[in-house]
This record gives C-alpha cells, structure tokens and sequence, in this order.
C-alpha cells in the first residue's frame, strides 16, 4: 500500500506544513522558488539514478539493445526513487530562503549530488537537505535560514510531536529525536541553571517550531545516521553538545544545521561499520 | 536597525509585518496618529509575541520616499563603521535599513531577543492607500457607473477600517462622504462588462 511507503507519509506531512506556514505564520515564501528547487531535486535525481541503473544494467548483461536502455529512465525503480528527492525538496523549501532562484537550484543540486557521490555502501555520508542548506549558505551570499519562522505556539508543538510521532513509528528512529532533545534539553537547563533564569526561559527555548521540526523530521533520516541504537545514542550527543556549543557561545543562529553536518563527517565512516 | 546584508530579524521569536496595501477612507489622512496605534494595537493582540516588521529599504534609493534617508554622517553617528569609504555613484551607500516594533514585556517574551541579519533584500513598507474621488458635476452614464463603484469601494474602504482598527463599523460609515450614485440598470452592466 501507498501508505506503508514512510517517505509518502512524510511528503504529506511536510506538504502540510508548508501550507500551514504559507498560510498561517506570515512567511514570504515566493512560489516560483518552491518550483525552482522542487524541480532541480527532482531532475538531478531522476538523472543520476537512470546513470547509476544503466551502470548497473550495462555490467550485468552485455545485451546492449536501446530499447532496454531507454527502459531504465522510466523503471520503477528510478520513478520511486523521486520520492526521497521530494522530501529532499520540501524539506528545503520548509527551511531555506533566499532572493534568486539560482542560489534554490544549487541549494536542490547539490543536495541530491551528495546522496550519489559521497555515500558508502548504503549510507550517506550527509542529510542531502541538510548538505543542500550547508552549500547556499557558504557558496552562495544570498541564502538564509529563519529559526524564528515557527514561533512558539502549542498547538505547533502538539501537531509536530504528533506527526513527528507516526513518521518516526513507521522509520524506527524515535529514540535519535528523543535522546536529542534530551542532550540538548538537559544541557539548556544547566545553563540556564548557571545565569539564574527562571523556567519559563527554558520552556521558551525548547518550544521552538524549528527545533522540534529538525529533531522529529531531519534528524532522523535512516540513510545518514548510525545503525546500532548506541551509535545513534551517542551520535545525538555529539549533535546536542554542538549545537549548544555554536549556538551560544559562538553565536551561530544556523547551529543546529552546521552541527549536523560536522556530526556527520565525523561519524559518516563509521555508520557504514555499525552494520 | 541598519545592515551591510538585508533585513533584520528575530531569531527566537516570530517577525511579523504590519499591514500593508490596504485601502482606507479619506478621513483617516487626517487621524492618521490614532489610525497607526489603534491599528498596531489591534495587531499586537492579534499576534502572540511577534516583533513587527514596519519598514525594510534598502538606504541607497527610495522614491518616493517615506523620510528623508539618513546622510553619510548620520549614518556614521548611529554607528555604521563599515560604511563604504567611496559611495558608489550609482548604487549609494551599502546600507539596508530595518524598522522593527516590538511591545517587550516579561511575561510575553521570557528570553530576550536575539536578532540575526539575513541576505532578504526584499523591500517592505506598511502601505495604506487613500483614494480621491471626482467631486465635479457628473451627467453622462460611464459617470453614472463610476459613482456606482467609487460608492462600493468606499463601503469596502469602511469595512477594512473596522478590520484593521476595530473601530466600530457604523461610526466609520457616519464619517465617510459617501457619493450620491443612482444605481445603473441592472442590464448595463451585461453590456459594459
């Protein structure tokens, strides 16, 4: 069934959401963006997937008759693969904003390129939305991430927690979301403990929509992330304490994204080993 | 707040902007004070711990302009050290300004604001448009339509008034001068339209 498809759940899910934030939380979103980086992801995985089946095809059987080889473009295969990179998409359009849509389509290419060149065995070295955001932002100068676009609202929290909860049922990867925002949750309380704040500070600071949004929807993508339950465990860590460490101490509002991406090139060779 | 990049935002809270593009009756250019406060007010209570964004431009051009943009020496004074040595001629300086409102409060905003500059040099202003209506003697029929619809829109103009302000509806109507429009016959409009 459709449905038992993790990545068709999280598609609707993330579609929702940018229709929400469209709709509800005044973001200047500009349509022809969204179409800009929906389709460089979509073209640039529909391409490297068809190269990397016709490799495959062309070692197993030296028939080299066309009409197998014009096949391979349109085999199940190379069409469900355009899922991954339509989340990959949203995903981008969710949290990444800039002026030109130049910056949207590097931002997409390259995003879906890191999956095919920088992967061991069946892992990713990197998130590809996450490497996507990492690349405008340092290539290019007119890319931008906006924490605070989600506020702080219950009903935000309870609606992300929820459908946070089905997509991570279906994956398997709660316990990466959970232990994450319990590093970080715990290591904000200390802080927050040491300049004397009240609670209602830390409260404020974990109810962040963003937060919640990367730790339930980003954090947990299985391809990219450890596959023992210590090594997520520890990898969380890892993340948690970068994240605090960028964010307040050099002041990055971008922390969370940058730490997932150290966290994984420094993890990245072990996961393939953690098999 | 003033930026070599774009627009200022908050980090840890939502940026909200006022709004903007809104047509509103001719009286309001004369109360326009208490239009501004009882419309941001209506806003803020709208909103649950927001800054508002009321103004984004970049400092190089504005035409018109809603003030004079500050000079060199203002600019130097509020503390812009990186201004560009040589204005460039055809670009002016390198400075987008950000006019942000926010109603602090403990109990609203438990952690205090944290801002961030962005690369967003999307320009912004709250815009509220005040139509003029022609007062001259009207005898021909493309007259006769065009009260019809200065009248519909000034009846439109009230109710985005009542909206933006939450000024009740009926004293807003009470100070409109609305025109006097005979109503077209309902089968010119088949035709004209």
């Amino acid at each position: 069934m459709l449905f038992k498809d993790a990545r068709v759940t999280q598609i609707i899910f993330l579609g929702l959401f940018m229709g929400l934030g469209v709709g509800t939380r005044d973001w200047t979103v500009q349509p022809s963006l969204i179409l800009v980086v929906v389709a460089s992801c979509l073209i640039t995985q529909w391409l490297l997937s068809a190269v990397v089946e016709y490799a495959k095809h062309s070692q197993e059987s030296s028939r080299s008759d066309i009409y197998s080889k014009l096949n391979i473009i349109i085999s199940p295969k190379v069409l469900t693969s355009l899922r991954s990179a339509l989340i990959t998409s949203l995903g981008l359009s969710l949290l990444l904003r800039s002026n030109t849509p130049e910056t949207m389509a590097i931002a997409g290419f390259c995003a879906i390129s890191s999956k095919f060149l920088l992967r061991y065995q069946n892992k990713h070295f990197f998130n590809p939305a996450n490497f996507g955001i990492i690349a405008a932002l340092t290539l290019t100068n007119d890319a931008w991430i906006t924490p605070g676009q989600w506020g702080t609202d219950w009903w935000y929290l309870l609606l992300f927690l929820g459908l946070g909860g089905v997509v991570l049922k279906q994956v398997g990867r709660w316990d990466t979301s959970l232990a994450f925002l319990l590093f970080y949750g715990g290591l904000e309380a200390v802080r927050n403990l040491w300049l004397g704040w009240s609670w209602d500070v830390w409260q404020h600071q974990l109810m962040s929509g963003s937060l919640l949004l990367f730790a339930l929807f980003m954090l947990t993508d299985p391809r990219s992330i450890p596959n023992s339950q210590t090594g997520r465990l520890l990898w969380s860590g890892a993340i948690a304490i970068s994240t605090f460490v960028l964010q307040h101490y050099f002041y990055l509002s971008t922390a969370i994204f940058w730490s997932l991406f150290n966290c994984l090139l420094a993890f990245s060779p072990r996961t393939g080993r953690t098999n | 707040m003033l930026s070599p990049q774009g627009q200022v935002e908050l980090t840890n809270y939502r940026t909200v902007k006022v709004p903007s593009n809104q047509e509103v009756p001719e009286f309001v250019k004369q109360e326009f004070k208490d239009f501004y406060s009882d419309m941001f007010q209506n806003s803020y209570e709208a909103e649950n711990r927001v800054a508002f964004l009321e103004y984004a431009w970049d400092m190089a051009s504005c035409d018109p302009c809603s003030a004079e943009p500050l000079n060199r020496e203002e600019l130097l004074q509020a503390g812009v050290f990186w201004l560009d040595r040589q204005p460039n001629r055809w670009r002016g300086n390198n400075v987008f300004i950000t006019r942000l409102h926010v109603r602090y409060s403990r109990e609203n905003f438990p952690e205090d604001l944290k801002f961030q500059s962005t690369s967003d040099r999307n320009l912004f202003q709250g815009r509220y448009i005040i139509r003029h209506p022609f007062t001259g003697n009207i005898s021909c029929d493309a007259g006769k339509e065009y009260l019809q619809s200065v009248r519909d829109r000034q009846e439109h103009e009230a109710k985005t008034l009542a909206n933006l302000t939450g000024w009740d509806l009926i004293q807003i109507r009470d100070r409109i001068n609305f025109v006097k429009a005979e109503p077209v016959e309902w089968w010119r409009n088949l035709w004209h339209r």
